[in-house]
């Protein structure tokens, strides 16, 4: 195994309370820590932990200037390469994004990949997700009847299949429909669209939520119970995500169950 | 340089006693923790726009994935 090495960690959703142990020993022990992260508070519960900082926000996509390239995948290239240049002197790498560090950020999964090629030891923490929060702020359990998660602009260009007796989680509404990735908020018609694309399964009057969890120990969390044939005409936000409740129950394969002698009564 | 807001948000954040103190009566809280009569009036504002502005925060730097569902190939 090549000298130097890479940890990748997740500061959770609100900082420093959702920071784990291992992270913050990681953190502590690095030589040098990259971080991406939109909280203050995050920034500075690491920056204690830490002083050898280097803020990744400086190589993110400036759409006003066109900094750092011309989308936001510019960006992140230039955030990986930034991570492994120090790795590859040598050192011992610990870069922190916001949220869980392996759920929607490309980065970080690259970087992993990357660097494991090189022949350097690399590993991801686990962190709490904003999923986590919506499970645990809106009482709702994905094992109840399964659980289906997309990327809003994703759910929208492809042909995905949807269970709707199973929940559906649509995240980064807060650019849904921008294929460009120059945009910080949803496309032109983003709000539209996704309308369209959700009656085609559930019907207008099915009550939706929209959340944002708690980013900041004096608020609340953002719990928007709406119809599906309103969602145009409510406030976005950068971390508004979308949570579908199932329609109804999944059917009973009866026929199934039958050929492998399986007890049905118990199943409802 | 410190902040106090920033320092007074980070210690609530892991601190359930503080959170229910501040829940009670959050002038008198902040005024102890002598907090900007500035930052008081906002954060009794509930203005959550205005308060992450004032911590610095930037959630447009949160955006972290592609829209490209490529990763397997036919």
């Amino acid at each position: 195994m090549k000298k130097g090495s890479l940890v990748i960690v997740g500061t959770g959703i609100l900082t420093p309370a959702h920071l784990s142990q291992e992270s913050i020993n990681r953190i502590e022990t690095a030589d040098v820590v990259h971080v991406l992260v939109p909280d203050p508070l995050g920034l500075s519960t690491i920056t204690k932990l830490n002083s050898n900082i280097k803020n990744l926000g400086e190589l993110y996509f400036d759409p006003k200037s066109n900094k750092n390239g011309k989308n936001r995948l510019d960006g992140y290239k230039l955030m990986i390469e930034s991570i492994l240049s120090d790795v590859r002197l040598g050192l011992k790498v610990c870069a922190i994004f916001y949220g869980h560090p392996g759920i929607f950020v490309y980065p970080s999964h690259e970087c992993i990949s990357k660097a494991k090629k090189e022949g350097f030891d690399a590993q991801m923490l686990p962190a709490i997700s904003a999923e986590d929060c919506l499970f645990a702020d809106l009482g709702v359990d994905p094992g109840d009847l399964g659980c289906q998660a997309y990327e809003a602009s994703q759910f929208l260009f492809y042909r995905h299949s949807i269970n709707t007796s199973a929940m559906l989680i649509l995240w980064q509404i807060g650019v849904v429909g921008d294929e460009t990735l120059t945009k910080f908020k949803p496309s032109e018609n983003g709000m539209a669209m996704l309308k369209e694309k959700l009656l085609e399964h559930y019907p207008a009057n099915h009550l939706v939520t929209l959340y944002e969890a708690s980013t900041l120990p004096t608020m609340e969390p953002r719990i928007a119970e709406i119809n599906i044939d309103k969602i145009t005409d409510i406030q976005i936000n950068a971390i508004t995500t979308l949570y579908i409740p199932p329609l109804a129950n999944p059917a009973l394969n009866t026929n199934f169950c039958k050929r492998w002698n399986v007890d049905i009564s118990q199943l409802q | 340089m410190e902040d106090k807001l920033t320092d007074f948000m980070v210690e609530m954040a892991t601190n359930e006693t503080l959170k229910k103190l501040y829940r009670k009566n959050p002038a008198k809280l902040m005024e102890i923790y002598e907090l900007e009569k500035e930052d008081i009036n906002l954060l009794i504002s509930k203005n959550y726009e205005l308060i992450r502005k004032r911590l610095g925060a930037d959630y447009e730097i949160s955006f972290n994935s592609q829209v490209t569902a490529s990763r397997i190939k036919p």
